[in-house]
């Protein structure tokens, strides 16, 4: 009798795909009332490229000292879209030890 | 609509020049960090006059050690100067500091610091303002360091 029993071959690991990573300056965090400590990133005009990431999963980083999760709002100022990064985590040293 | 706010000079001509204490969190020295300094002197678009820089704290008249642990800064290292040694290094290129007064709800004390050449302001930082920085600050372990967000 032939052996019909399904073949289960063992998945490949799932790897989570890295979470984009947006230059933050941490020297110039903010407060928001409602978002707590949050990143300048600056305006939609000097950086368009953050509209598509509104929302979605980060990670702030100053390469080689810190970086912290978060996301990317965008708020109406002055008449113009700002774009914060609101952190959803501690902030973690990165640099390098002595 | 509101209007945007005008951010305000520090007038280092009546400051004392060899006590007043400016801090740049993170190790500023390290040659890894040059681009990521130079990705950091930005615009901040939220004041209707020019204001660009690095982001630093700066209270007349607090020491170092009020300084740095009023920000609490996340990064291990600290670099920190004078007024009046920033102010000598600069002039050797040429160049001259202006501090923009740009609290934020995290530091108080925040400024912002631009570099001028020849009256103008710098819209970018250049290498030998970034040597001119370097040569200012003394670098520190941090001993206020805060992860928290």
């Amino acid at each position: 009798m032939p052996d019909v029993t399904p073949k289960v071959t063992p998945e490949a690991p799932q790897t989570a795909a890295p979470l984009p990573e947006i230059f933050a300056d941490f020297a110039g965090m903010d407060r928001l009332p409602d978002l707590g400590t949050v990143l300048m990133l600056g305006t939609a005009k000097r950086h368009p490229e953050y509209a598509q990431l509104v929302g979605k999963p980060v990670v702030f980083r100053y390469p080689n000292e810190v970086e912290a999760d978060g996301y990317i709002v965008s708020r109406e100022q002055y008449g113009e879209t700002f774009f914060y990064g609101a952190l959803t985590s501690d902030i973690r040293d990165i640099s390098p030890h002595d | 609509m509101a209007q945007k706010p005008t951010a305000l000079i520090v007038d280092l001509s009546q400051v004392s020049i060899l006590t007043e204490i400016i801090i740049r969190a993170g190790n500023v020295a390290d040659p890894q960090n040059r681009a990521h300094t130079k990705a950091a002197y930005e615009p901040d678009e939220r004041y209707d006059n020019q204001v660009i820089g690095l982001s630093v704290v700066f209270r007349r008249g607090a020491t170092l050690d009020e300084l740095a642990s009023t920000a609490s800064f996340p990064n291990r290292k600290l670099g920190y100067t004078s007024v009046g040694v920033l102010s000598q290094e600069l002039a050797s290129i040429g160049c001259a500091p202006v501090l923009f007064i740009t609290p934020t709800g995290r530091f108080l004390d925040h400024h912002t610091l631009a570099f001028t050449r020849r009256g103008a302001i710098e819209e970018s930082l250049a290498d030998d303002a970034l040597d001119a920085l370097i040569r200012a600050l003394l670098m520190v372990d941090n001993p206020y360091q805060v992860m928290r967000a």
